[in-house]
């Protein structure tokens, strides 16, 4: 499963959303309700499903999904 | 040391509703209404008198306060306050158990020379980590009050 799918599963969870498809051109501006609280539960199911810890600075940034990308291939996950 | 100090309890009307704790519970308010311009709020500290924590009343300062959305959703039940002696420690242990700092150590116009930290789970529970200090809203004092 590509790690972009496997984001998907997780913003289908957090934004109870199952037919959401994620691109890498997914962003708070256009996912329907991917706001701040989305965000705190987004991010730490993304800690926990690749089994890594964002730095506080790394999650002050994400504001898309290309944000996620970057930095899980910073903690290197491909 | 990390003990519970306040329940949030986000409202649209403070005095009112300080009135309707008062008179069903038997709070007594211990601070006058406290503008934090940071937190984009205004805050009043009620307590039982025989009381071990306090209940922080929140209203948003206007409809451009980070609260008003919460409040438009129904408000109530917002968050737990913890005061805990090593807040630097305290924010570790939040952080290792999957919770997520969403406000790094700030002062708080609501406890002179005390930093307050923010967090929030995957539940959603959020909580305020407050430095253990003089003042007041303490709970070392009230302790020492008491003994």
């Amino acid at each position: 499963m590509s790690i972009l799918h496997r984001l998907e599963m997780i913003f289908r969870e957090v934004l109870d959303d199952r037919s959401l498809e994620l691109t890498e051109g997914s962003s708070v501006s256009n996912v329907p309700n991917w706001d701040s609280v989305a965000t705190v539960q987004i991010v730490l199911a993304t800690e926990s499903e690749f089994g890594i810890r964002f730095t506080t600075d790394e999650i002050a940034g994400i504001k898309s999904v290309s944000d996620i990308l970057q930095r899980l291939k910073s903690h290197g996950v491909y | 040391m990390l003990a519970l100090h306040h329940v949030g309890y986000l409202v649209d009307n403070i005095p009112l509703t300080a009135r309707s704790f008062e008179a069903r519970f038997g709070y007594v308010a211990e601070s006058l209404i406290i503008t934090d311009p940071v937190q984009t709020a205004h805050v009043q500290f009620l307590r039982q008198p025989e009381g071990g924590n306090w209940i922080e009343l929140i209203s948003p300062i206007g409809n451009e306060s980070k609260l008003s959305s919460s409040l438009r959703k129904g408000g109530g039940l917002h968050h737990l306050c913890y005061e805990v002696t090593d807040l630097p420690t305290a924010c570790e242990k939040l952080r290792d158990e999957q919770m997520l700092m969403i406000c790094s150590p700030v002062p708080a116009a609501a406890f002179p020379g005390r930093n307050i930290a923010w967090f929030m789970g995957r539940d959603r529970l959020l909580v305020e980590l407050l430095e253990s200090g003089p003042g007041p809203l303490s709970l070392i004092n009230m302790s020492k009050k008491r003994s």
